[in-house]
């Protein structure tokens, strides 16, 4: 006892001054106090998030790290209080271990990418052990371990997985590599009335060869999974391919998803809970353009792993140190779909063996075109001005296309930036939405507008003032007018402090193919993020 | 037993620490790059940033204006990409685009990222030739480049 109240009173203050044990912590803290809504229904929400990484490395390059977390209640995602994350972890120069919770991706993510999105309430990490060894051309790794997956936005899942896994990278040509990935599961589902126990295998590979100009990408996952209760066999695949070409002030991106991981007839496609779909910790690339303009990052289109094909291409182009111009396209389709057959009350499955991916209605097509200018106007202006359309038709299985859900958007950014000196510029956004929406039957034309000012001073002030109004009578959150007002404060480079009082809209937003509809909500918001 | 476990300890701890030197990213040109050398030649900037970041996107030139202006005296700036695998494919045609001279490597599923505690988007750190992190910075306002400026010209000044 004396030994350890010696060793805590003088080794380990005197080893943390000496340098030879570094420490980093982080904390977030949200908190909200209003009203969120739903249509005509109203409800008080409080949120209280409190999250703390701290990572301690000592020695030899060992580090033991955590999490504290107090979510009572988050504002998205299941509540939780004590040690979410803790680890310790080995970094050598050629190998790498680490128990405790961890995150991994292998390949591009068709059979296993392990992340998390506070914002969605996801969380895909694993707990148990995982090493890596890397030399020269290759490098090996493993896992093994449990992820207790839980989500609460739809309908209550929790789903226990044990997963063992392993990758092989080699690369035997300085500019080729090649991967190979298996990953084994077995899984129980907790679902009411009964239990599910099932049992996925997920070999896969890819490849990658690139130099100065070019860079290509193939990923491929096949994936078999049973249903151990019933007996039940689903087999899938995933492809992901890309190929870009780059030079001077130009990026040529083209991308290509092939994912038919599960294709299901309409009763099953919408059952969430059925245990042969893409399993939480496949995540593979969604094959659409990342948007940060408030009305983009809506989603109109939801990426649907078990069964969509689509492609993507993206320029970037720098004339010259003054002129950006960004474009790009993106389609996606369906593998088919189904024929409800009416004599026999059955689903008669209709589906093209396609590699190319068909924009008829029936396959529920969807499609985006994007462009946006970003000119400097002089040393301290610059203007954004963008475009994009974006259409999706949804079709109506069970009645035959007679209900088919069709909506576009087209949706006009501006942005204009001024510095007017070191320590004040400002930054305001009008960005303008056209939509038309066959669901929204009594109104199917309406308009979004949104307005946003930026004041930024001194490098520390940040005062934002946002409004937004719809000509839609029938929006979900039952109102046509939102109003925020925001204050970021930087106390010094390690803190920085928000504060918002207003409405907000809400809206679907997607990360990785995982969409949440964030509610409206209206009242007082604090965040205070601090990093030392 | 516990004896035998302070003493080790204890042994560990005379020694130097080297939390950052064995950190090895993989750059968009397949190149590994390793903490220690970039910052053994004077000092390092990391910069984590993603393509969906507009703050990102507008701070990468002014990172560059100061790359080309302190990479002869030792300082080196690394772009640490945080995208992940939905949009990973686009960051080097985006640098080429951009002329960003600086290297970039990725970080797809965050592990760097969350070895230095981040966040939030866009983060930098300034380590210097030990291996010190010596001023860290979170967020970008027109202006910032400035105060990256002073704090480089502080350890220059050193």
């Amino acid at each position: 006892m004396k030994i350890r109240i010696l060793f805590i009173i003088f080794f380990l203050p005197l080893s943390f001054s000496a340098g030879q044990i570094s420490y980093s912590i982080s904390n977030f803290l949200r908190y909200g106090n209003g009203e969120r809504s739903f249509g005509n229904f109203k409800g008080e929400f409080k949120y209280v998030e409190n999250l703390t990484d701290m990572r301690i490395t000592f020695p030899y390059n060992v580090t033991i790290g955590g999490r504290l977390l107090y979510d009572d209640p988050p504002e998205i995602g299941i509540k939780y209080k004590g040690l979410k994350r803790r680890f310790i972890e080995y970094n050598g120069n050629e190998f790498s271990v680490r128990a405790g919770n961890f995150s991994e991706l292998y390949g591009r993510g068709l059979a296993l990418n392990l992340f998390e999105s506070r914002g969605l309430g996801f969380d895909s990490w694993m707990d148990g052990i995982k090493f890596n060894f890397r030399k020269d051309n290759y490098s090996v790794s493993a896992i093994a371990g449990v992820l207790e997956f839980e989500d609460s936005i739809e309908i209550k899942r929790k789903e226990d997985y044990k997963i063992y896994g392993g990758n092989f990278e080699v690369s035997p040509l300085n500019f080729f590599k090649i991967g190979f990935a298996y990953i084994y599961s077995k899984a129980e589902f907790n679902l009411i009335p009964t239990n599910k126990n099932i049992e996925a295998h997920l070999p896969s590979f890819y490849l990658s060869a690139s130099n100065d100009s070019f860079s290509f990408l193939f990923d491929y996952a096949y994936r078999s999974t049973s249903d151990l209760d019933n007996k039940n066999k689903s087999i899938g695949y995933g492809i992901y391919s890309s190929i870009s070409y780059n030079e001077e002030g130009l990026g040529i991106t083209f991308d290509y998803k092939n994912y038919r991981f599960d294709f299901r007839d309409p009763f099953e496609k919408n059952d969430i809970t059925r245990p042969t779909r893409a399993l939480p910790f496949q995540n593979a690339p969604i094959v659409m353009k990342e948007h940060s303009y408030t009305l983009l990052t809506r989603s109109i289109h939801e990426v649907d792993f078990n069964d969509e094909l689509g492609m993507q291409i993206e320029i970037f182009y720098t004339p010259n140190e003054t002129t950006s111009l960004n474009l790009n396209a993106s389609v996606a389709s369906r593998h088919g779909y189904y024929h409800y057959d009416q004599n026999n009350f059955s689903f008669d499955k209709i589906e093209s063996v396609n590699i190319i991916l068909d924009l008829s209605k029936n396959y529920s097509p969807y499609y985006e075109i994007f462009a946006e200018l970003e000119q400097n106007l002089t040393e301290a202006s610059v203007i954004k001005i963008a475009a994009a359309i974006r259409s999706k038709i949804l079709y109506d299985e069970f009645f035959n296309g007679l209900y088919n859900h069709k909506i576009t958007s087209r949706v006009i950014p501006i942005q204009i930036k001024n510095i007017f000196s070191s320590s004040y510029s400002v930054e305001f956004d009008y960005q303008f939405e056209s939509v038309d929406d066959n669901f929204n039957a009594q109104q199917p034309e309406y308009s979004n507008h949104f307005f946003s000012l930026i004041n930024m001073i001194d490098q520390k002030i940040n005062l934002t003032v946002r409004y937004e109004f719809s000509t839609n009578r029938f929006d979900v959150s039952g109102k046509r007018f939102w109003s925020a007002f925001e204050l970021g404060y930087r106390f010094n480079n390690n803190h920085t402090a928000i504060i918002s009082y207003g409405k907000e809209k809400g809206g679907q937003l997607c990360s990785n193919g995982v969409c949440r509809y964030l509610l409206p909500f209206e009242g007082f918001r604090l965040s205070l993020l601090s990093s030392i | 037993m516990k004896k035998t476990i302070l003493m080790l300890l204890f042994s560990f701890l005379i020694l130097k620490a080297q939390s950052l030197s064995e950190i090895k990213v993989q750059s968009i040109k397949n190149e590994t790059l390793h903490l220690k050398e970039l910052y053994g030649q004077g000092a390092l900037l990391i910069n984590f940033w993603a393509l969906w970041c507009q703050p990102c996107k507008s701070e990468l030139p002014h990172l560059n204006k100061l790359y080309e202006k302190y990479k002869g005296r030792g300082i080196t700036i690394l772009g640490i990409n945080q995208d992940t695998p939905k949009s990973v494919s686009k960051v080097k045609s985006f640098i080429a685009s951009q002329r960003i001279d600086f290297p970039i490597a990725l970080d797809s599923n965050f592990e760097i990222f969350n070895k230095f505690n981040g966040q939030v988007l866009p983060y930098s750190l300034l380590i210097d030739r030990s291996g010190n992190i010596v001023y860290r910075h979170t967020g970008y306002i027109p202006g910032d480049e400035n105060a990256f400026e002073k704090e480089i010209i502080n350890l220059l000044n050193e």
